[in-house]
Formats: C-alpha cells, structure tokens, sequence
C-alpha cells in the first residue's frame, strides 16, 4: 500500500510535498528566530511556528476573498503562493543575516550519540511508536460522517474552484454557507491539493497525517522541553507517555487522542492537537522562571496571536473555546504574577477570535 | 446538570484514563512546585474543570455553539498533565516502573486501532474500492457536464468525496437521524423493502438523475427496459443503471 502511493505520486509532487508541507514552514519560522534567544533556535520551534505563521496568513487572506468572490479559489491560490513565497524567502534572507551576525541559525544540540545509552533506547522506543500510528494513518482507513462535508468540500473547491458555494454532500450550488466559511481550513487542503496535484481525498486521508501527527508530538515534545527542563533525560519518557496515551486515548469518540488518529484531517483534530497544545507551549516559555528579553516575549506574543487566528481557521466555533481557555489562563497567571497588564495582553490576543466570533454570530 | 454529566460520561468512556488524570492533578498539587506549570495545569486546568460542572457556564456556551460542550474538555490539558506526572514519580524508580506505568495506561484506556471504524485501506483515498469501480461508470467523458446519480444509503458518504463531477440528489444531510431534515422522497423510495421501478424512475427522472445504483440484492418491482433506463455495469454488490430518459449535457 505504501510502496503503491509512493508510486502513484511523481516526483514533481512529491517535491511540492516536501517544499509546501516541509520546507516553507521551516523556512517562514526562521524569519520568527531573529525573536529568539539562540538557546531557543530549535529546528522543532522554527517548524511550529512557520506552519503556524502559514496557516493564520491563509486565514486571513482567504475569508474575505471568500466572501467577496464565489469563484476566487484561483485568486487564492495566486495570492497564497505569493504570500508563501514572500515569507521563505524573508525567513531564509534573516537566517543568513543571523548566521553572519551570531555563526549559527539553530542551536547546538545533543547528538544522538552522545546520549545515554538508556535514553538512545528510549528515543528508539519513541520513534517506533510514531512510526506505528504513521504508518497505520496510511495503510488503515477511519470512517467518519464529516468526511463527507470537509474532505468533499476541500474536493469541489479544488476542481470547482468555488469558494463555499457548492454543497459537498450533493454538488448543487447554493447560498454562501457563511456559517463554515469562517474556517478555511478545507480551502487550504484544497491548495495544497492544487500546488502538489494530488487528488484532495488522497491527500486528507493519506498524506497529510504524516505531517499532522509528528507536527502534534513535535508541539507535545516542545511543551516536555519546558516542563522537563531542569531533566531533559526524562524527555524521551514523557515522549513514549505522551504516545502511548494517544494510542489508548479511544476512549469515546469525543477524546483529542481519537480526533488525533482518526480525524487527523479535520480542523477539529487540528483544533484539539495543534492549536490548544501550541497556546500552553507558549504559556509555558512566556512565563517561564528564568525569563526571557522583552524581544522574545514580544515573539511569542506574537505567535499568541497567530495561534488565535489559526483557530478561528480550524472551527468556526473554537473562537469561544480559544478565548475562554486565554481568559483562564490570563487571570490565574496575572493574579500570581501581581500584573494585570498580563490579562490585558492575552485579552488583545483574542481580537482576532472575537472579530471572527462577532461574524459568526452575526450569521 | 444532568445533561452535563451525560456529556461528561460520554467524552471519559469508562473513565479510568480520567481518574488518572485525577490522581495526577492532585499530584501535581502537591508536587509541582515551578509556578508557571503550576498555573497552568493545576490551577487553571483545576478552574476549567469546575466551570465545566456550573450549569449557568454550561447554558452560556450553548447559546454560542450548540452541541459541542464536550470540546470543553478539550482545553484541559489531561495528556500532558498525566505523561508529565508519570515521569515526574516513576522516574525516581527503576524502568520497569515507567513499564508498569505505561501498562496501567493501556489497561485503562482504549487502542484506538480496535475500533471498528477503523479498517485496512482498500485504496489510497480511503473510501471503499466499490465506490470508486461504481463511479468509474458514471463519469463524465471530456466536454461533458457533470452528471447525477441516486445511490444506496451506504455509498452515499463517499461518492463526493472521490469526484465532484458526480452530483447526488440527497446527501449525507438526509442519513444523519438527529438531523431535521425529514426523509428525501427519491431515498424514501430507494429505501423501500421493495422498490416500485416504476416509481423510481419517475422521481429519478423528476430530479434529473442519469444514473441510478441499486443495490443486487433489493428486490423490484418491475422492470427497468420498459423506462428507457439501461443497465451499464455491475460491481460485487450494485447494479448501475443509465437513465436515458435524461441527457448528459454538453459544456
């Protein structure tokens, strides 16, 4: 089965694959490095936060294009790659202005090798339980309702290049769904559909996990970095843990760990493993004890905001869920920390939530 | 409060994973001594939780977004409260403590590869193989328009997912049962012990399909060459029909 997708996909496509799925991720996240202190440069960091710069960039590109034209897919898809373009290149031109100023882009670290030898087997164990769900994303199906909403949206929007006119369950044309159209998380599988040419269905089910789940245990081994730091040799524990209950997570079909491995596709899953685990990774670095330069925390600030735009592009309604666990998390922090300025903050974090839970509403 | 325990009951399964993450917090009360995690995964997560039971909170949110209280849950932070936790006390004991630990998991909690939802891909698009060879029948040659097809219940799911050139007249919006839609007409016949060919056609023809899937085991009543309607092809288990009683247009 795999042998025969990797057959089935040229290397043009699978070059875009690596270029828009891998590379122009890493390479818009580098441009967010320039924020952040060189112990802080890490590959994993750059990866996380360029796919998130990525995504809200859509998001905010794509809504009004949306609203304002019903055949616009080929405005976004036009538009997108420009902003992608713009964006890797900006990212690579700072690295190599880092690189010249401080010899080096990311920071050292431990090799492998040089790791006890517990740990080594540890992090084999580890990788071996990822490889497991990798490889069970693509050679088992799930069955789920609404496949035949988003999956068959992402497909009418790709060949059809219409944007939310079109109903995925019976291909008529028909109003602008407002209420969905908020989230464009479905338009951009479509693009990527469009930039690699493999068939929008294909690219869901099969391919886009491989890229979803690691980006998930790669949010998952940033927050363990934090918590474990004065320990890090504990960090591949945590990492089988952490696996290992997203494995036996099934224990109703409402668990994260059951949107994580079996709707990995669905801005929900998205919602529940990328953008909620992302705000305590950068909960956890904003306040950590040690502290950061006031350049970093308005980095990370920034990535606060950009998270709360991805999540109004995953599901239209985790705009209440995203302010809501902010409104939590910024009153506890702020009344330990004595600085209510720290809720004012996370409050303008959650503008982009509120604008679009307004719209929202007001369909 | 009822219906939040419900909600709460649904989401934890048999709730032995929940229990840990319990054990863990309470733990992690105790135990957690950096403030910024204890902010975040004792006190907020302790505060979440509370707010989750008040029902004021529970009728507040379902005027924003009915029908997904549950995604509450999704914000307490149970996976990384519980492997933090774990390595927090069993690293201090041996390795096998962190394997008991990891057996405790996988006893209390569900693999989700047993589910049966879950089953082996017949393609790389994920959907079954017999959809695409019954949509390989239908599909529209080059300078076509795209073309309507009635389907049986159990493809219905799928069909769009593999092509939009291939339109339904009822969808996934007219099976799901807790949705208000009421029944299709053309489903209610399809779905008939035994199908009426007469009237099927008829609605088909109606609702400008050019297809039409009939599952070879339903019994009918009446025969498909006295309406102009052909049979083009069969799969394992369904017959596809050409309704020429409706053009296929051209572009």
């Amino acid at each position: 089965m795999i042998m025969k997708l990797f057959g089935m996909i040229g290397t043009i496509r699978k070059g875009m694959l690596v270029l828009m799925l891998l590379l122009a991720p890493l390479g818009t996240g580098l441009f967010i490095n320039r924020f952040l202190a060189p112990d802080n440069r890490s590959v994993g960091v750059t990866y996380i936060s360029g796919f998130l710069i990525l995504l809200a960039a859509f998001q905010l590109m794509t809504v009004p294009v949306i609203f304002l034209d019903a055949w616009g897919f080929d405005i976004v898809v036009k538009l997108f790659t420009v902003i992608v373009t713009l964006f890797t290149g900006l990212g690579i031109m700072q690295s190599f202005h880092l690189w010249r100023k401080e010899g080096m882009v990311f920071r050292k670290r431990i090799l492998f090798k040089d790791r006890a030898r517990v740990e080594q087997v540890q992090w084999i164990v580890m990788l071996v339980l990822l490889g497991v769900q990798l490889f069970m994303a693509v050679t088992h199906a799930s069955f789920d309702g609404d496949d035949a909403y988003y999956v068959a949206n992402s497909l009418v929007t790709e060949e059809a290049g219409t944007l939310y006119r079109t109903s995925p369950y019976t291909g008529r044309s028909t109003f602008l769904d407002k209420r969905h159209s908020l989230a464009a998380f479905p338009i951009w599988i479509a693009y990527i559909a469009r930039m690699t040419g493999i068939h929008a269905t294909i690219l869901s089910h099969t391919i886009l996990p491989l890229v979803l789940i690691p980006l998930t245990y790669l949010i998952y081994y940033e927050i363990g970095k934090k918590l474990l730091k004065d320990k890090l040799e504990t960090l591949p524990t945590y990492m089988i843990f952490v696996n290992i209950l997203q494995i036996f997570g099934n224990v109703s079909i409402y668990s994260n760990s059951t949107f994580l491995l079996m709707r990995t596709w669905q801005g929900k899953s998205m919602l529940a493993n990328v953008v909620i685990p992302a705000i305590f990774m950068i909960l956890l670095w904003m306040f950590e004890e040690n502290g950061q330069n006031s350049k970093e925390k308005g980095g990370l600030w920034i990535l606060l905001v950009v998270v709360n735009i991805v999540a109004a592009m995953m599901s239209t309604a985790s705009v209440f869920l995203n302010s809501f666990l902010l409104a939590v998390m910024g009153i506890i922090i702020s009344m330990q920390e004595k600085n209510w300025k720290i809720l004012l903050k996370m409050a303008l974090c959650c503008i982009p939530c509120v604008v679009y839970a307004v719209l929202y509403m007001a369909f | 409060m009822k219906e939040i325990l419900t909600i709460f009951r649904n989401y934890t399964g048999n709730g032995f994973l929940t229990i840990l993450y319990i054990l863990a917090l309470l733990y992690l009360w105790m135990a957690e001594k950096n403030k910024t995690p204890r902010a975040i995964f004792v006190y907020g997560a302790s505060v979440i939780q509370i707010l989750f039971f008040i029902p004021l909170f529970y009728y507040g949110y379902q005027l924003l977004d009915e029908g997904t209280y549950y995604r509450i849950l999704w914000v307490l932070p149970m996976t990384v409260t519980i492997a933090y936790t774990a390595v927090k006390i069993l690293g201090r004991y041996p390795m096998g403590s962190i394997v008991i630990g990891l057996g405790v998991i996988m006893i209390c909690g569900k693999y989700v590869y047993s589910n049966t939802y879950i089953s082996k891909a017949e393609n790389a698009y994920h959907i079954p193989q017999e959809v695409i060879e019954v949509c390989d029948f239908m599909m529209p040659e080059e300078g076509e328009e795209r073309v309507k097809g009635v389907f049986p219940d159990e493809l219905i799911h799928f069909v769009r997912q593999y092509s939009s050139d291939i339109l339904m007249p009822y969808g996934r919006d007219y099976l799901a049962p807790d949705w208000i839609y009421g029944d299709h007409p053309l489903r209610e016949v399809m779905n008939q012990e035994k199908i009426r060919i007469s009237e099927l056609v008829s609605l088909a023809t109606e609702m400008e399909c050019q297809y039409i899937i009939v599952e070879r085991k339903k019994e009918l009543i009446g025969n498909f060459d006295n309406y102009q309607v052909i049979r083009i092809g069969e799969t394992e288990n369904y017959d596809i029909y050409r309704n020429h009683r409706v053009d296929i247009e051209k572009k």
